[in-house]
């Protein structure tokens, strides 16, 4: 709590900190290091948007309520592939209510960020099962969700390729026939006349020259199907067209600066002509960013300009009809020496990325270069096709490829070590990346990296540091470890920027284009200015809607960038305010602004501070007795980007990684012999973040990663039949777990090596804790029954199968 | 969904008129936590509801010598939190405090729980060991039939038209009495059960004096067991016999694979589950 700050003595935050959050967790007294130079960075302070979310009182996109607004309902196809012969609306015009019936025809228009394949609706035909192919507005919802029973659409079936692996036979029929001729960044894209969307390889030394040198091998292919993001609040978009040929548009989306340069795209309009609302936001976890839906709702609402029509997705549009996560197949081979050191590893990896590759398509180039985790393969040929299925589009899914593809490094490696007769602990150690190492990439780390030893030995020890309980009459019990890499997936442009006033009474306001998910960016925005203007967190208050007409630009809020380069801009920004004060205080004070200080309150003379300013004197420039004044407002601009970011080269390589997060997880396990059923009854995570800013909310960050991760494990799936029809698409099939099924006990712990780029240090976290949870369970399955798994989820069925086979 | 009229009473004579002379298609709804899900997903297609969960008879709880009357639209947490049904049905409060999570045992009453007449409903296995007797009225007219002779198969029951139910009758469990109830569902809340059971049993002297066992979700209707307390009445309970009687649950049960679960499993779930039981008590 913010008003807690004074009472931390120097010596224990971290007490109080864990006094405060309960005794299973400790909290930042691992390091040996407290860091008591920070007054503000570090402290849990409260949430600026506490209180309305607990009273119900945010504003979310459904909050909307516009003048002469009309609603949409969207019809989805029978079939996941097939030729639209014709369309009937004439039925579904005259039912009550309805102001008008939208299809695709006309609309030659395709659109993405980084792959333009997205249509906003089916024209010809349809490619998965949640694709729009017609709309109806009505004057409400239930009339429109009427009315979209009695269009009549009649198709041609198309067979229907569910796996990338079917995609990819020789006389595979053709998703996207022509797919070579969709605009996309550069250095990557469609191969024309196949159903590759992309193509990544990425080599790094001599990859047949490692394999020679190794002694030992293993291989293995892992799969982690479709799962969802599955944030409370469903997707969702206003768009207006206005009369006089602007745009206006609120979303439920983290990207309101995407969807603007889109629509301004497509409607051929100024940028500063399309306006972007983001309300309060009920989740995010991924599938948010990216343009998804608007392009859709805004295709629908041009047929009736003057009015906002609103759309809100149901649960199962929601689940289908916007993105999904993962899809991924991911062969491997890894090749050591007898010793443990690795020689080499080679990495497939197909991701079936459903009908539209546009958001896929970073995931797969991350999952392909960043396959190898926390540890260095001097030799790396590493492939991730990125193929089109019919299915629902694969987007962005809180770990990005990392989860999916370090599931196979992980299990692998513990499969190397019972073959080589090794501890675990002891393989991993000789692999572990760290000073001088090289990533596949081909960037040179440093120490300001961070230290996955460290975080390694935390969850080691607080793990693996007592027996393992014997065999019961009720359990078999495992014990699993994962160490973790992750580095955000950027893209040209991924800048943040931060506009910051001074008022009158010396408070702040910060104006930014970050996302509040629910990640509690806003405290991070408070603490790291706090810190540097020195105020209390109370004085400054931060942006909550975003609006592209006032707020600065941002790429968007992806990629756990936030508080390391949001962060970066606010300190910039910062700087800048106090600099305005001592400029307009050296023209006062008569005196060189090199010889003057400012402590949060004043501005002063280093040699005399009596001499003085109060920084409510200077917040408007100054004014002299006479009522004269001079100097400026104090008003600054700042922005940050991911600092080189490049493309890849000719051999997948280049930096593209920019900044890492390494850290350790690890659970201890029990098996109920009679169900099978998986009960994790501890689960540690260490990460060195760099700098840990809110105490409170980083450890939300990584009980709620793992919990997610966790369901991904254990019981999530979207599942698609050979038709590409999908039977669990509501939440009443699609589990995931709830605070009954968390682990007894978490253990979260921090490493602060601190970084070059995040304010004080500070690296991103948002992702990091889904990823070691799928190999730290199966990895303890194997410890618990000796039986190896491959996939996920493993449930209790599955696991119980297995258990009687053996 | 938009022509769908919504009849309201205080007065349960009144509304029992009303649903006399009704002839369009009808549903009786009072939480809604399982009727607006079958609205949604077109499982059923009413023209009106009649919503009982105003009618201040069928919200009583009466507690007498040797039974409890609960009524049908009590909702699920008020019985929880009632000391009475705790205290002498306490395998009823296990079975609910299992229905979903606080927000649907907030709306969810025990008579839209045995009126939806799912093979999975938790509260159905708890009523069967409790002896439970349906009070079913209509327009002048009262009957009263058994649990198990309420529900005739996935959501059919012998619910006539313009009948409701009014409350259930249920056995005072005595001081030497114990019981169970226990679920397997695929995760530890809010979740629908993929095998559970409700047992009910009394030792006298180290002998089986009384026992009553059902199970849920693993055949169209809650399966009353009869072969198992057959077993164990008038016998010491030992491992012997335990091991026996999980080998007779595959002979009562007649699971299905579903979404939920496979029929394999559920039998391996259920002897488990019944394993449980008996080790605890026996």
């Amino acid at each position: 709590m913010y008003s807690k700050w004074t009472e931390y003595k120097e010596d224990s935050r971290a007490e109080n900190a864990e006094d405060a959050e309960g005794k299973n967790t400790k909290l930042l007294n691992s390091t040996g290091r407290v860091f008591v130079e920070f007054k503000y960075v570090g402290k849990s302070i409260q949430r600026p948007d506490a209180v309305k979310k607990v009273t119900g009182k945010a504003y979310f996109l459904d909050d909307v309520k516009l003048p002469g607004m009309l609603y949409a309902a969207i019809l989805r196809p029978e079939y996941a592939h097939a030729k639209i012969i014709s369309i009937d609306t004439s039925e579904a015009e005259k039912c009550e209510g309805v102001v008008k019936v939208v299809t695709g025809k006309g609309c030659e228009f395709k659109y993405g960020d980084n792959i333009r394949d997205l249509t906003p609706f089916a024209v010809d035909k349809v490619r998965y099962i949640g694709e729009p192919v017609a709309a109806v507005i009505a004057e409400n919802t239930h009339l429109a969700r009427e009315a979209v029973k009695k269009i009549k659409v009649e198709y041609e079936p198309l067979p229907v390729l569910v796996d990338a692996l079917d995609s990819l036979k020789d006389d595979a029929i053709l998703i996207h026939e022509k797919s070579g001729e969709y605009w996309h960044l550069p250095g990557l894209g469609p191969k024309a006349g196949t159903n590759i969307a992309n193509h990544y390889e990425l080599k790094k030394g001599d990859i047949k020259k490692g394999f020679d040198d190794a002694e030992v091998f293993v291989e293995g292919e892992f799969v982690y199907p479709w799962g969802s993001s599955a944030a409370i609040e469903p997707h969702g978009s206003i768009v207006w067209f206005h009369e006089d040929k602007t745009i206006e548009c609120w979303s439920s989306s983290i990207c309101p600066f995407i969807i603007r340069e889109e629509l301004g795209r497509v409607y051929d309009l100024p940028l500063s002509d399309v306006r972007v609302h983001i309300p309060e936001l009920g989740g995010c976890f991924g599938y948010k960013s990216d343009i998804t839906v608007e392009q859709t709702i805004a295709w629908i609402a041009s047929f009736v300009p003057g009015h906002p029509v609103k759309w809100v997705a149901t649960r199962k549009e929601d689940l289908l009809s916007t993105l999904l996560g993962h899809g991924m197949r991911t062969r491997m081979k890894i090749g050591a020496k007898k010793d443990g050191t690795f020689t080499a590893m080679e990495t497939t990896i197909y991701q079936s990325t459903g009908a539209y590759s546009d958001t896929g398509v970073h995931v797969s180039i991350g999952a392909g270069h960043n396959c190898g985790g926390a540890y260095e393969f001097p030799n790396a040929h590493l492939q991730s096709y990125l193929v089109y299925t019919n299915t629902p589009p694969v987007g962005a899914y809180r770990g990005y490829g990392h989860q999916e593809s370090q599931f196979a490094t992980e299990r692998l490696i513990d499969i190397l070590a019972r073959k080589l007769n090794m501890s675990s602990f002891d393989l991993r150690e000789k692999n572990y990346m760290g000073d001088g190492s090289v990533t596949a990439l081909g960037e040179k780390l440093i120490t300001s990296h961070g230290d996955v030893k460290k975080c390694a030995d935390l969850v080691r020890e607080a793990i693996f540091s007592k027996e393992k309980p014997a065999e019961d009459d009720k359990y078999y019990y495992g014990r699993g470890f994962s160490g973790v890499m992750k580095t955000p997936k950027g893209a040209p442009f991924s800048s943040k920027s931060c506009y910051l006033k001074f008022n009158a009474d010396g408070s702040v306001a910060i104006n930014m284009g970050g996302a509040e998910v629910g990640q509690g960016l806003r405290t991070v925005v408070q603490q790291v200015a706090a810190e540097v203007l020195m105020i209390p967190t109370e004085k400054i208050k931060v942006y909550t809607e975003i609006d592209t007409q006032f707020s600065p630009w941002e790429w968007q809020t992806i990629g756990s960038m936030f508080t390391t380069q949001g962060g970066r801009a606010v300190v910039r920004a910062c700087k800048k305010a106090i600099k305005m004060m001592k400029k307009t205080a050296a023209q006062v004070l008569r005196v060189n602004i090199d010889n003057l200080k400012y402590d949060g309150e004043h501005v002063y003379l280093r040699n005399d501070p009596s001499l003085k300013l109060t920084v409510e004197s200077l917040a408007r420039g100054y004014m002299y007795d006479d009522g004269m004044t001079v100097g400026d407002v104090v008003h600054t601009t700042s922005d940050a980007r991911l600092p080189r970011y490049s493309v890849p080269d000719a051999n997948g390589q280049g930096t593209m990684g920019v900044s890492h997060t390494f850290g350790a997880q690890g659970c201890e396990i029990k098996i109920e012999k009679a169900t099978g059923k998986i009960i994790i009854d501890h689960f540690a995570s260490a990460f060195d973040v760099g700098r840990v800013i809110n105490a409170q909310q980083i450890r939300g960050q990584v009980a709620g990663g793992v919990m997610m991760a966790i369901g991904a494990s254990l019981c999530e799936e979207l599942v698609f039949d050979s038709e590409g029809r999908c039977h669990n698409a509501m939440f009443r099939k699609y589990r995931f777990p709830t605070i009954k099924d968390a682990p007894e006990k978490q253990t979260i712990e921090f490493v602060e090596t601190p970084g070059e780029i995040g304010p004080f240090g500070a690296r991103g976290i948002g992702e990091h804790p889904v990823i070691g949870v799928a190999p730290s369970i199966l990895n303890a399955v194997y410890d618990a029954v000796g039986i190896d798994f491959f996939r996920i989820p493993l449930t209790a069925e599955i696991l119980k199968a297995e258990m009687d086979k053996k | 969904m938009k022509n769908l009229q919504l009849i309201k009473s205080d007065n349960l004579s009144e509304l029992l008129e009303l649903l006399k002379k009704e002839e369009r298609k009808y549903n009786i709804i009072a939480g809604g936590t399982d009727v607006m899900v079958l609205l949604k997903e077109f499982l059923i297609d009413p023209q009106c509801l009649y919503d009982v969960s105003g009618l201040s008879e069928l919200k009583e709880i009466l507690v007498d010598n040797d039974s409890i009357e609960i009524g049908s639209a009590v909702t699920m947490s008020d019985i929880i939190s009632d000391s009475e049904v705790s205290r002498y049905a306490p395998v009823l409060v296990s079975a609910l405090k299992e229905v979903g999570s606080p927000l649907i045992r907030n709306r969810a009453t025990l008579g839209g729980n045995v009126g939806n007449s799912s093979p999975a409903g938790d509260s159905i296995p708890a009523l069967f060991v409790l002896n439970a007797r349906v009070n079913i009225v209509s327009e002048g007219n009262e009957r009263s039939v058994k649990i198990e002779d309420f529900i005739l198969g996935p959501r059919r029951n012998v619910l006539e038209k313009g009948e409701i139910i009014k409350s259930f009758v249920i056995d005072k469990m005595g001081t030497d009495e114990r019981s169970f109830f226990l679920k397997a569902g695929s995760r530890n809340a809010l979740a629908i059960s993929k095998a559970n059971l409700a047992f009910r049993f009394m030792l006298k002297d180290n002998l089986v004096k009384s026992m009553n066992l059902s199970f849920g979700s693993v055949g169209p209707v809650v399966i009353k067991s009869t072969m198992i307390p057959q077993l164990f009445i008038g016998k010491k309970p030992d491992p012997g016999l335990i091991d026996k009687s999980c080998s007779l649950v595959s002979e009562e049960i007649k699971p299905i694979d579903d979404f939920r679960s496979t029929a394999k499993y559920r039998v391996k779930v259920l002897e488990n589950l019944l394993r449980k039981c008996l080790d605890e008590f026996c």
